[in-house]
């Protein structure tokens, strides 16, 4: 479609005011944003006015940012703005609008048959949202969708791009078709799942004990694995494959360590089982079981290129970490201190510092964040999420009284 | 729920954490979750839907690699075992 040469220079006067006021370029084909709404037609409507004061606590949050949290308060305050005020709110005006883009495009893209799928992911997701009426966990995300976005614009992208990599792996045909080669691979080689079924007590009333038995297993016989992708790698990378695989069986058959016929059946037997529980019938087991071997595997190689730590220092690091009085007690002697005087706290790295400042909720905020990053390192999925989430809203809460 | 009532639910959670006692503040959260602000409770499960949906991307991503592997290993050893067998 050929536009008029008006409206081109239109879009090209919205493109450069676009870039000028808020320093982002755009890309080529990238369309530009519309113009936002006018401030005081954003401060009209309650909710909206909420996600704007989110937005520039947040943006003051960062340092490199100009403080327009006081201007905000006189705005708040029905007093007059100067143009420097106006003037610090022109970007944010834009920010806001991108913002609120952002969660309405993710809110009409997400149906509400994949925000129940998305509930599929964790357990942990299903229990909480049954404790809501019906149809009430999918509401409450949707509503959350323009906060979030306030808080933390990379955290729609990470949502929608987590949820697209889900949604790509399932669909993708060369998944399926690797999923039917592998079914068709061990059923020509007889391996079956009575290596599981034997596991499984049908009388474990939860199943937690039969899984273990699984896993277990999965978890020894992949310790053969890397070394028998070894060999089978020597035998697979040429053209000369035969030559290769010779070679292989005459390395296998002169090692001390698996010279027999045995072992390399024993192997198949092993490597078999590991892909038996990739396409198990039993949905938990496969589910749990490759879980655990993804995770140890990525844990293994990590280990190998020396970026993670023995598992033993880990859980000694993590014990000494637990041990640490770094959050009630802290938080505690934080707030005395900031409602006592101009006091910050502060952490160094060879212990606990104080000092004076003025930017007291500034610091409040670094303090919050740095302990949500804390309770990330140290607590799994579940909490780690609801925690992060807590303290967000913490930090959102922070003299909201003043601000609006 | 009141911002000072969220702090004292937030301050036990991590005392239970710090505790060790991590399936009672499971507990504990499950049987508060509908007290929470709906915006506090929406803000939850999406990002607990963010790390669960990677975690499963992880696993599905990591499960086709394993079949790979899988296939080869398993063509291989199978060479090896009629080979040693001759």
């Amino acid at each position: 479609m050929v536009m008029k040469l008006e409206k081109v220079a239109h879009e090209q006067d919205k493109r450069e005011r676009f870039e000028k006021t808020t320093g982002r370029t755009l890309n080529p084909d990238e369309k530009t944003p519309d113009e936002p709404k006018s401030l005081s037609e954003t401060l009209k409507n309650p909710a909206e006015r909420d996600l704007f004061t989110q937005l520039v606590k947040n943006i003051d949050a960062d340092p490199d940012k100009k403080t327009s949290i006081a201007a905000l308060a006189r705005l708040g305050a029905e007093e007059p703005l100067s143009p420097d005020d106006l003037a610090l709110f022109e970007k944010t005006r834009y920010e806001f609008a991108l913002r609120m883009q952002d969660a309405k495009r993710l809110d009409a893209m997400l149906t509400n048959d994949d925000f129940d799928s998305v509930m599929d992911a964790d357990p942990g997701i299903r229990s909480l949202v049954g404790t809501l009426p019906p149809g009430r966990g999918v509401e409450v995300m949707r509503q959350s969708l323009p906060m979030l976005a306030m808080q933390d614009r990379k955290f729609l992208d990470e949502f929608s791009n987590a949820f697209n990599r889900v949604k790509a792996a399932r669909a993708n045909p060369a998944y399926k078709e690797l999923h039917a080669r592998t079914n068709a691979l061990v059923t020509r080689h007889g391996f079956t799942e009575k290596d599981f079924a034997g596991l499984i007590d049908p009388n474990d009333p939860t199943g937690a004990d039969s899984l273990n038995r699984a896993r277990e297993k999965i978890k020894q016989n992949l310790k053969g694995w890397d070394k028998f992708k070894e060999w089978a790698r020597s035998g697979k990378l040429s053209s000369e494959e035969a030559r290769k695989v010779c070679e292989a069986a005459f390395d296998i058959k002169t090692s001390k360590e698996t010279g027999d016929l045995e072992v390399i059946s024993k192997g198949l037997g092993e490597v078999g089982s590991i892909l038996l529980a990739t396409i198990s019938g039993n949905e938990r087991i496969m589910k749990e079981i490759t879980t655990e071997i993804v995770t140890g595997k990525k844990a293994r190689i990590a280990a190998d290129t020396g970026s993670l730590k023995s598992m033993d220092e880990v859980k000694a690091g993590a014990k000494n970490f637990k041990e640490a009085d770094i959050t009630g007690t802290m938080w505690t002697r934080y707030k005395d201190a900031l409602e006592s005087g101009d006091t910050e706290w502060g952490i160094t790295g060879d212990g606990i510092k104080w000092a004076s400042r003025r930017d007291k909720d500034a610091k409040k905020t670094e303090f919050l964040g740095r302990m949500g990053k804390q309770e990330f390192e140290r607590t799994g999925g579940f909490l780690a999420s609801l925690l992060g989430a807590m303290i967000a809203r913490l930090i959102g809460g922070i003299d909201k009284a003043k601000l609006t | 729920m009141e911002r000072d009532a969220l702090e004292v639910l937030y301050n036990q959670l991590v005392d239970l954490v710090n505790e060790g006692k991590e399936k009672d503040a499971n507990a504990l959260i499950l049987k508060r979750f509908p007290e929470l602000p709906p915006q506090l409770q929406g803000e939850i499960l999406l990002r607990m839907s963010t790390q669960a949906l990677n975690n499963e991307a992880d696993r599905l991503e990591g499960v086709a690699r394993l079949q790979e592997e899988g296939e080869i290993i398993v063509q291989a050893l199978d060479i090896v075992r009629q080979s040693l067998a001759k």
